[in-house]
This record gives structure tokens, C-alpha cells and sequence, in this order.
């Protein structure tokens, strides 16, 4: 009986072994290469980097959940190389009083053939900001409150009816914004501003857009399968205005963790895009022309605490000397190459040359560069003895400092970068608090630092998404070291509520002129990178601005050459 | 027997209950806060705080958490809109389990005859092959065997899909890398304790009695060489089914594995307590099904 059973499983398991090895030499089946299937349909394959956390435009957070219902949906416009383009919105025009802006749709429909009309956007927009328990309450709630009462409506001040957002009729839409802005038409390509059905927002509400079946689509593509965690499928939308010109079936994004993966699947033909390469594999990329350049308008800062009472090194701190010294002896070029080397550079001015200025850009109108980025030794030792001078230390009895980073790579080089730098230059010695990202961004919160590495990438294209940080009372203040400066608040008040264009933008620049001198948020770098794209692709393009998802509502087949 | 069972799993009740309350208070006391966002205003994080009821005082939040649990309710994840962590964990627990199996089958399988061979062939040349071939599986970490095997099968061979888990070819690469550590343990021990058995009593019994090499190696040697290795087994089951967030990251596989890490980088407590349920109770099920197997493997061994 023994014998027969241990004969019985040393068959098995042989067999088990037999079969393993003969599976080793069969299957090539499914590796196949490039976007056409046996079947003439032309798939396109990409990477996300994490599933997303919602697809419902009312309440998605992360950014891994913006390209997907950039495929699934439109607003009224998109941006294509830092610029506006008409999407559902045909044209739109503002009134005199620089708030009543106007939107004339496009005649579209939904996936389901129902025409996409301007109540569509005031529904979507409503259910953004319902603070009722049944609405989606996403964490991008406070986007709305660009828009007028919308913060009132939020928090439970007024009724939706307050809300300044109307439909004129089925194809005329007119949103009011909450203050003079020049970049108010860009915000509405943020996903939260995206139209949603009422009778599809009624009918499943909290589960609208969890599953295929729960959503109708307006954008180029059309959400057909979604496998948690593993794949997400897209079929083109034949009710898409342009969709003539896109010539591609379907798209399907794999979520892929591991970058070394991507670059294995993307070099073996099972993947179009990859969405960066690591700076080591730059060279290979650019030579085969798959690797594609984009600017980011992420800044990068060393933040200085002047508002905390942090003990004696709360008198250096608060010297703008030092803090000035501290700006002049950084060498932004090596640091930025030994911390990143991916296309990112120094900078030392607080906003991106990129960032729109009226019909210009900064750096156009405004070029400015107060400190050297590559450091200037000898001013910053002038600039630190008088900082010593007026503050009572001698270099020996110096005290130590405290620098806060988190657990990202850039963030805790850039951070060993400066503590060699400042011990080498003024002998200080600076102490290393590494956090994870959100025990990071809750110390930074409450003051718990002296020096703290943080970065910041615009909400929207105007240079006040970085200046307004600053401002005394803003929420982020503490955050940008707690500067509190009445001059200065005064400017950005000013800005806030004019309706002179070129009055603003001269104060901006002002403000920002304020900000190099006052060096709170020492600026270290600009972010830039490459990411793939296969030859046989076009029109999948990047915005630099804002999250670095890819849109895909252009994208296009033109086959290998 | 029957009793020794209820005992131990009256004592790994004691011990899940034990080790459910410790995580839950100790993922409370990481730095953060899983809605901290520095581009949200603080009143809608509060907002979000009080719909996830994290506003409530921590022992009522705790006697929640448990009346749940007793539902069998984990609750919802933190991080993905309207999910729960029942969800979460049922869709991704059949990958790793297939993945876990695939890779036990081929473990056992190699590591027994990597390890009888070399037994038997004692300080010859398959016994230092298979020692070798050990010592590389234990040696080399489980992320750079899965790159290179990509790197091979794929990338330069090409007859191996790179990741993902949509075809039996593209499970094959992930089962080698994730059994091969594996693979090596049980080899090593089988041939340590192949050689132990060798001068035991009951072999030179059997020699006595005139019985071939075979039967003795089959019946005896075998049989009684296999104790260490179950022992191991128990551990080992649970690891390979439950996930591995390396082998999974890797090669893109929506197992357990990645909730183990992203749950707790993005402090999604109810997550973090489901994995910890899932891995726990597999541990310790695992553990008992090993203590039974004893017993019916070594009949000197009494459960009491």
C-alpha cells in the first residue's frame, strides 16, 4: 500500500517536472511586438505606474488617476505645449468685468449618442463641490473655489443655485469666476471641472465611473475593461468630434511598478511610452530618437524657518544675511547633476521662465537670474560674517541646524549636498532629519524644522501660484518658511484684485524681486526629464505643467519607416 | 489529535487577536497621516478624516475596527475611492496563490531531488553541482534573479514574454525566480538531514533485515530524512502564497505582494490591518497544518 502510493506520487511529481520544462521551451505566443494585431487593429500599449485611485472626475486625487479620464473625458479645453486649444468648448469670450466668461460648446456626444450639453458641466461642477454626504467629496473640492460662492457652497454658506455657474442654453455655458484671473480658462482642463450626466451622476453616485458599466465617456476614448491593480482597457469613442483623426483602435494601460520592467517591455516591442527614463539611459534613447524632452515648472527649495522660535539658531535663521549667504554658496550646477543628471538644471529665480505672462512668458518678459547658480564663494563670505557680526556668533561656537528631507532619492542627495557645501564653506554643522513624504510634509506644517527640502509644482500657469505661498496669511506659508512681510502681502493683495493686467504682472515681478532678496525658499532646481516614445507614434504629448500625465487625444499610428 | 488541534487554534485565535490590536495601534503611532496633502486645504482633509470616522477617539475607532472584523469586514482602503479592503484583497489573494503554488511545486519538486542526488552521490561531482546550484539560489537576492532572467528570456532571447500575467508563458519566468530561493533551502536541508538519517538505528535495522538499497533509501531513509524540511514548509507556504512584493513588482503582477509596501507608504491603516489579517492567519494555519503533518510522518512524535 505504501510502496504503491510513494510510486504514485514520484509519477506525479516527475510528471509535474516534465510538464514545467516542456512549458520552458513553448510559449512565444504571447510576446508579441508592436501595436497591430493579427486581426489589422491597432492597439496602443502603456505603462501607469500605479492604479488609479478614482476615474470619477469629481473626486480623483492622484496623479496616476489623470491621464485615464483624460482619455475618458473632456472639458472645455485642453493644453497642448503650455497653450490653450478649444476642446469641448468651441470659443468662449470673457465680459468687461474680467469674471463672466462665456463658453460655447461644440456639438459632441457622450459614448451613448446623447449630445454632451452645458448642464452636463453644471452638474459635474455641482457635484465637485455638493458637500452632502452622498456626493464624491474628493480631496480636489477646492479647485472650485476658483469659481464664485464656491467655497460658500462647500462649506455649507449658500445653495447650489449661488453657484456661478449657469447654462444659457444646451450649448451655452457661463462660469463666473471668483476674481479677476488670467489663467482661469487653463484651470478648465483639470479633470474636476470635466462634465458628468446628471441622470448617469443620479444613478450611481459615489460608484459613477468604478466600472465600465457606470459611466458614459465624452473624450476620445472609452473605458471598456478595467482589471484592478492590473490593466486598464480603452476602446476609441466613435462619438468623439475628432475622432477622424485618430487612427489608433484601442489603448491598454498596464500597471507596472518597476521602471526596469518598463524599459524591458518598452525595448521588447510590448510597450509604446515610457514615462522616464532614468538619466543613464538618456544617451541610449536619444540616439535611437525614442527619448522626448520636456521642461518641467517643478521648483525644488531649500526652505528656511523664520517664523518658529527654534532656539538660538532662530537668530541666524531670521538673518537675511545668512540666508542670502547661504543662496550665494550653493553650487546649484554640481548639485543638481550629482542629484538628479536627468535634464533638470539650476535656478535661482522663484518661478519658471516657461510660466505664462500675459501673451509672453516669464522669461521672455522678465528674464531675471539674482544669484549665480554656480555659487559665488567670496560674496557669500562677506555676506556670512555680517551675518555673524549681527547675530553675536563667532565660526566656533556655531549652532547646529537642522535639515528636514524625506525618502525620494533628488530629496536626500540635495540634502547631503547642502550639508557638505555649508559644513565646507562656514564650518556649520548641519543635522540630517529624514521623514517619510507625509510625516515630511507634517512637520513642515507645524515648523518642526530649520532647513527643510521641499518642492513646488504650479497649480495653474501664472507666476501667482508660486508667489501667493508666501503670503502671510496664505495656508501654505508655513510650509515656505513662514515669511511674513507686509510689503509684500500688500503686492500680492494688489494682484489679486486688479484688473490691469500689465499693472500685475510689473508687481508680480516686483513681489518676486522681494522674494530673492528676502531668500526664505532658497530655489535649487528647475525639473526637466525625458520620456519614451516609439518612433511609429505620434501625438501623445506631455504638458510640462501641472501633472506629467500623458494626453492621448491626439494620439496617432503612422507606422514604421 | 483532535485536541491538540482545538488547543492550537484556540491559541492562534489568541494570538491573531493579540497581533490585529498591536498593528492597529502601531500604524497609528507611524509619523503622518494618510489624507496630509500640502496642496489640500485643512478643512477638506478634516472633512475626509471625519468620513473615514479618524476623527473618533483611537478605542473607538479600535471597537469599531473589531465589531467589523467580526463581520468580516475590513473596511474601506484609505487610498482608492470607494474600494473596501475585502475587494482589495480578493481580487489580488488568486495571483499570488497561483503565482505562490506555481513556485512551491517547482521548490519541492527541484529542492528534493537537488537535495537527494547530492546525498547520494555523497562528495562526488552531482553532489557539488547540486550544492552549487544551492548556493547561488540562497545567495543571489530574488530581484536581481527576476532582472536577469527578463534580461535573458526576453530581452535577448525573446521567447519569454518580459512581465505580466495574461498567458502560461508569462508565468514562467516569475515561478522560477520567485521557487528558486526556495528551491535552494529545501535542497540544503534535504541533503543535511539525508546524511543525518544515514547512521540511525532504524537503517542499520533495515540493512539487517537484508533489504536493498533502494527499499531503504525509498521506505526509511527518505521518509524520515523529510522532517526538517517540512518544518520549514510551513513558513514557506505562507510567504509564497500570500505574495511577494518583489517578485510581483517586478514583473507586473497584481498580486498581494505591493499592498504589503504601498499600504503602509501611503498609510492606508485599514489596508495595512487586512494584510496583515491575510498574512497572519495564513501563518499560523500553515504553522498547525505543519505540527498535524508531524505527526503523521514521525509516529514517535505524540500531539498533545
Amino acid at each position: 500500500m505504501k510502496r504503491k502510493m510513494m510510486k504514485m506520487v514520484t509519477v506525479i511529481l516527475s510528471l509535474v517536472l516534465v510538464f514545467t520544462l516542456f512549458a520552458g521551451c513553448g510559449g512565444d505566443s504571447s510576446s508579441a511586438s508592436g501595436p497591430v494585431r493579427d486581426d489589422g487593429s491597432i492597439v496602443i500599449r502603456v505603462p501607469f505606474a500605479s492604479e488609479p485611485s478614482s476615474l470619477d472626475p469629481g473626486y480623483g486625487n492622484s496623479s496616476d488617476s489623470i491621464a485615464p479620464r483624460g482619455m475618458m473625458f473632456e472639458g472645455l479645453v485642453r493644453i497642448y505645449d503650455n497653450k490653450v486649444e478649444p476642446a469641448m468648448a468651441e470659443s468662449w469670450e470673457v465680459a468687461d468685468d474680467g469674471v463672466t466668461y462665456t463658453f460655447h460648446l461644440r456639438d459632441s456626444n457622450w459614448s451613448d449618442g446623447v449630445p454632451v450639453t452645458a448642464h452636463d458641466f453644471v452638474y459635474g461642477i455641482t457635484r465637485l463641490l455638493d458637500p452632502s454626504e452622498d456626493a464624491p467629496n474628493g480631496n480636489y473640492q477646492w479647485m472650485g473655489y476658483y469659481i464664485k460662492n464656491g467655497e460658500e457652497f462647500n462649506t455649507g454658506q449658500c445653495s447650489a443655485e449661488e453657484l456661478g455657474i449657469r447654462a444659457i442654453d444646451d450649448k451655452t455655458l457661463e462660469i463666473v469666476a471668483d476674481k479677476n484671473m488670467p489663467y482661469f480658462v487653463e484651470l478648465m482642463k483639470l479633470p474636476c471641472f470635466y462634465p458628468v450626466r446628471e441622470d448617469m451622476g443620479e444613478k450611481y453616485g459615489k460608484e459613477y465611473a468604478s466600472s465600465p458599466e457606470t459611466v458614459v465617456c465624452n473624450g476620445p476614448f472609452i473605458l471598456t475593461g478595467w482589471d484592478h491593480e492590473s490593466q486598464l482597457t480603452f476602446e476609441k469613442n466613435p462619438e468623439y468630434w475628432r475622432a477622424d483623426e485618430i487612427n489608433v483602435d484601442g489603448v491598454e494601460a498596464y500597471i507596472i511598478g518597476d521602471t526596469e520592467t518598463i524599459i524591458n517591455m518598452f525595448d521588447n516591442g510590448e510597450l509604446e511610452i515610457m514615462n522616464t527614463i532614468d538619466k543613464e539611459y538618456i544617451e541610449k534613447y536619444e540616439e535611437t530618437g525614442e527619448a522626448v524632452f520636456i521642461e518641467g515648472a517643478t521648483i525644488w527649495y531649500n526652505v528656511i524657518n523664520t517664523k518658529t522660535d527654534r532656539g538660538e539658531v532662530s537668530k541666524l535663521l531670521q538673518n537675511k544675511n545668512f540666508r542670502q549667504a547661504v543662496s550665494y554658496v550653493l553650487d546649484r550646477d554640481s548639485l543638481v547633476e550629482a542629484a538628479c543628471g536627468d535634464g533638470s538644471f539650476g535656478i535661482t529665480r522663484m518661478i519658471p521662465d516657461l510660466i505664462t505672462v500675459l501673451d509672453s512668458t516669464l522669461g521672455e518678459l522678465y528674464p531675471y537670474e539674482p544669484y549665480p547658480t554656480s555659487g559665488d564663494a567670496d560674496k557669500a563670505q562677506e555676506l556670512f560674517d555680517l551675518a555673524l557680526e549681527e547675530t553675536g556668533f563667532t565660526r566656533d561656537n556655531l549652532p547646529d541646524i537642522t535639515l528636514l528631507t524625506f525618502d525620494d532619492e533628488r530629496a536626500q542627495d540635495s540634502a547631503e549636498i547642502i550639508q557638505s557645501m555649508l559644513g565646507e564653506a562656514f564650518g556649520i554643522n548641519v543635522v540630517m532629519d529624514t521623514q517619510t513624504y507625509s510625516a515630511r510634509v507634517e512637520k513642515e506644517n507645524q515648523g518642526d524644522y530649520d532647513f527643510c527640502i521641499t518642492n513646488w509644482a504650479p497649480d495653474y500657469n501664472d507666476p501667482m501660484t508660486f508667489l501667493e505661498c508666501y503670503e502671510s496669511n496664505n495656508s501654505y506659508n508655513m510650509y515656505f518658511g513662514g515669511m511674513q512681510n507686509a510689503e509684500y502681502d500688500e503686492i500680492i493683495e494688489f494682484c489679486n484684485t486688479t484688473d490691469d493686467m500689465e499693472a500685475r504682472a510689473e508687481k508680480m515681478f516686483e513681489a518676486e524681486k522681494i522674494l530673492c532678496d528676502e531668500m526664505v525658499g532658497i530655489p535649487l532646481f528647475q525639473t526637466a526629464g525625458y520620456w519614451g516614445m516609439k518612433t511609429y507614434i505620434t501625438g501623445i504629448t506631455k504638458c510640462g505643467l501641472g501633472a506629467n500625465d500623458p494626453d492621448f487625444a491626439k494620439v496617432k499610428y503612422v507606422g514604421e519607416e | 489529535m483532535l485536541k491538540y488541534a482545538l488547543k492550537r487554534i484556540v491559541i492562534a485565535v489568541i494570538t491573531l487577536f493579540i497581533l490585529i490590536s498591536a498593528v492597529f495601534v502601531m500604524v497609528r503611532l507611524l509619523p503622518g497621516d494618510p489624507f496630509t496633502d500640502p496642496k489640500v486645504p485643512e478643512a477638506t482633509q478634516e472633512k475626509m478624516r471625519e468620513y473615514y470616522g479618524l476623527n473618533e477617539p483611537l478605542y473607538k475607532q479600535y471597537l469599531t475596527y473589531m465589531d467589523n472584523l467580526l463581520h468580516g469586514d475590513l473596511g474601506y482602503s484609505l487610498r482608492t475611492q470607494g474600494r473596501t479592503v475585502n475587494e482589495i484583497i480578493s481580487s489580488a489573494f488568486p495571483y499570488s496563490i497561483d503565482l505562490g503554488i506555481r513556485a512551491l511545486v517547482f521548490a519541492v519538486v527541484a529542492g528534493l531531488l537537488l537535495g537527494i542526488v547530492a546525498a547520494l552521490n555523497q562528495n562526488k561531482f552531482l553532489d557539488h553541482f547540486s550544492m552549487a546550484v544551492a548556493v547561488i539560489g540562497i545567495s543571489i537576492p530574488s530581484f536581481i534573479i527576476g532582472s536577469v532572467f527578463q534580461y535573458i528570456f526576453s530581452v535577448k532571447l525573446g521567447i519569454l514574454p518580459v512581465a505580466r500575467w495574461d498567458s502560461f508563458a508569462s508565468t514562467i519566468l516569475p515561478t522560477f525566480a520567485l521557487g528558486l530561493g526556495s528551491v535552494a533551502t529545501i535542497a540544503r536541508l534535504m541533503r543535511t538531514s539525508m546524511l543525518e538519517v544515514v547512521n540511525e538505528d532504524f537503517i542499520k535495522t533495515a540493512k539487517a533485515k537484508g533489504l536493498n538499497k533502494r527499499e531503504i533509501t525509498l521506505n526509511h531513509q527518505l521518509r524520515n530524512s523529510m522532517l526538517p524540511v517540512i518544518t520549514v514548509m510551513g513558513p514557506m507556504v505562507a510567504t509564497l502564497l500570500t505574495g511577494t512584493f518583489v517578485i510581483e513588482n517586478i514583473f507586473a503582477i497584481p498580486g498581494l505582494g505591493r499592498h504589503y509596501v504601498i499600504s503602509i507608504q501611503t498609510l492606508d491603516y485599514p489596508l495595512i490591518l487586512g494584510m496583515t489579517i491575510v498574512y497572519s492567519v495564513f501563518l499560523v494555519l500553515m504553522q498547525l497544518v505543519v505540527d498535524l503533518v508531524y505527526g503523521l510522518i514521525d509516529p514517535r512524535i505524540k500531539l498533545r
